[in-house]
């Protein structure tokens, strides 16, 4: 993570760390290669973000996070052709 | 060499040519999708290795690749590096130096930190030789 990220990012990522340690500390290459699990993780860490912003009154980014959720899951849709 | 990646990876993807794979994942805004573009290519690089070499090695230094909004922590530069190092010819590492070499001290330092438990890989980055 960058110096100037923020605390959302940062709620983001450690999703991602709490998962990745719930899981075992799966191989890259594992997480990789299930776009079902990739985009469960995804959603997951978007999710703390975007619970965070709305119980703070921050709905515009909120709205905004939920987009780029959706952007992610477009992509990982398209990429593995495969319906979340 | 101990890999990282292998055809296990990219398993679950569809079977996809590779002109379709460069012209519609391999610089994706997605990071994931230009990450899985190059292991496609990198994986099957016997059946066209003088183009697909080239390719990839040429990618290697592509602001793209070098994008903030990787997942996991890895961006796909990183990727391509390993990519490379894992299925170029051992005469071909020089190249992979050569590239190599041409970034940022900073993304240099991030990438051998990363494969801190990958010495071979990191002697192909730094040596051009195994």
């Amino acid at each position: 993570m960058t110096e100037d990220a923020s605390i959302t990012a940062l709620l983001h990522e450690a999703k991602h760390f709490l998962d990745d340690f719930e899981m075992g500390f799966p191989r890259m290459a594992r997480l990789m290669e299930d776009g079902k699990l990739r985009w469960r993780l995804e959603y997951d860490a978007y999710m703390e973000e975007i619970k965070f912003l709305r119980k703070n009154k921050e709905f515009d980014t909120a709205k905004k996070l939920l987009e780029n959720a959706l952007d992610e899951k477009k992509y990982i849709e398209e990429l593995y052709n495969i319906k979340l | 060499m101990n890999k990282i990646f292998s055809q296990d990876t990219i398993k679950n993807l569809p079977s996809r040519n590779v002109a379709e794979i460069i012209n519609k994942f391999l610089n994706s805004e997605h990071n994931l999708s230009r990450e899985l573009a190059i292991l496609q290519i990198a994986l099957r690089i016997n059946e066209n290795y003088v183009e697909y070499s080239k390719l990839l090695l040429n990618e290697m230094n592509k602001d793209i690749h070098f994008r903030n909004d990787f997942k996991l922590g890895v961006k796909s530069a990183w990727t391509l590096a390993v990519a490379l190092i894992e299925n170029l010819i051992p005469e071909d590492y020089p190249k992979i130096k050569k590239e190599f070499d041409k970034w940022d001290e900073e993304e240099k330092k991030d990438l051998l930190d990363w494969l801190k438990h990958h010495p071979d890989h990191c002697k192909v980055l730094k040596e051009g030789k195994l």
